[in-house]
């Protein structure tokens, strides 16, 4: 799967986590977004559901 | 009445000619190797091209690649001459067949040289192109279609004296007579010279030292010439920056596969940053070459339009 000039092994990408592949990955420099991207469509590729771990969501904060 | 008493017949054979049928022409290419194409191989034209182009593919190493040379551009009949005796009466008696030797002219460079010398006094098998598109060999019991075996001798070009053209020459005489008329086979398949073309190695070396699991790998067709070589970066591009055609292995005869998990085009274009598995990378052992890193096969890379090349391993140390 590639991705702005860099080859990804959609394989191993599909058999990790997203945390792990964005751990595996983070030296190309692309944004956590970009990699996301990815990896959702390494996992579209090898026909398996993405593991994205949901991010906390911050309690808006009450107006004063 | 003729003379009755004669084993004439018992040459059993016939002697009628097939109109049209194949005379041999001018050799127009070379190809070295111990390939053998089975009868469904070269049933068709099409069959056949297919199954020579992947023999010319196979990786280094293997017992049925071929090995194109150079496009034929002259040709000396080496043949040593049939022995004749002579009897007392003017009688001529052959006592000795032909044996068909040949030496060709080719335009073959430096780097290519230092390739052909290998077959220097070698018995190869040799598959000779002619000018009517006939790919002539021998057939053997089973008729399975291959080369004729020949002696090989490989002469390199000389500098010129600005007198004579010089070429590389080489030269084949054939081993058993009888392959060149008893045993000879032929397939017809008007297939391009230029689309029968050998492979060109390509050395791998570290750019610059390894970034843990990320390693910095140029990859270049090296000529005989210093600072003259084609770099894959800039013919291939981010068409080789795919992990699927590169392979890497650890451990003994490195056949434990290290899963590489990227390749990127360096944006100085000078090569590719392959990554490992970190987790793999780090259970390694620290040492010299501990990793095996190499191109995929050349019929993996072709499939992907990485055409006429093939890796030479490299070894990285941890």
């Amino acid at each position: 799967m590639q991705y702005k000039n860099v080859g990804f092994n959609a394989s191993w990408a599909a058999a990790h986590s997203f945390e792990e592949f964005a751990k595996q990955e983070a030296h190309h420099g692309f944004s956590e977004k970009e990699l996301e991207d990815v990896y959702r469509k390494c996992c579209e590729m090898e026909k398996v559901a993405p593991r994205i771990e949901a991010k906390p969501v911050e309690a808006p904060k009450a107006e004063k | 009445m003729g003379n009755l008493i004669s084993l004439v017949g018992s040459l059993n054979v016939n002697t009628g000619q097939i109109a049209g049928d194949y005379i041999k022409g001018n050799p127009q290419m070379l190809l070295f190797g111990s390939a053998s194409f089975s009868s469904s191989q070269y049933a068709t034209a099409a069959a056949f091209q297919t199954a020579l182009i992947n023999a010319t593919q196979l990786q280094r190493g293997s017992s049925g690649k071929l090995y194109p040379l150079p496009v034929i551009q002259g040709v000396t009949d080496k043949t040593v001459a049939a022995k004749e005796g002579t009897l007392g009466y003017g009688l001529i008696q052959k006592l000795l067949r032909s044996k068909p030797a040949y030496e060709f002219d080719l335009l073959a460079g430096s780097t290519l040289e230092q390739q052909l010398i290998k077959f220097d006094k070698k018995i190869i098998p040799v598959i000779i192109l002619d000018d009517n598109n006939v790919f002539g060999g021998v057939k053997d019991a089973s008729n399975n279609f291959s080369g004729a075996n020949y002696l090989v001798s490989i002469e390199q070009k000389p500098y010129g004296d600005a007198q004579n053209v010089k070429t590389t020459k080489v030269t084949i005489s054939i081993v058993d007579a009888h392959d060149f008329v008893e045993n000879f086979a032929g397939v017809q398949a008007a297939i391009s010279t230029t689309s029968i073309a050998g492979l060109n190695d390509v050395t791998l070396a570290s750019i610059s030292a390894n970034t843990s699991n990320v390693y910095h790998i140029s990859a270049n067709v090296l000529s005989a010439i210093f600072g003259q070589s084609v770099n894959l970066a800039s013919v291939f591009g981010a068409t080789l920056a795919s992990s699927s055609l590169w392979v890497a292995g650890t451990g003994t005869n490195y056949a434990t596969t290290l899963a590489i998990t990227s390749v990127a085009l360096r944006s100085d274009g000078q090569g590719y940053d392959v990554t490992f598995d970190s987790t793999a990378f780090s259970g390694l052992s620290s040492g010299s070459n501990v990793i095996q890193l190499n191109l995929a096969a050349p019929s993996v890379l072709n499939a992907a339009n990485v055409t006429g090349v093939e890796g030479v391993a490299l070894l990285l140390s941890k």
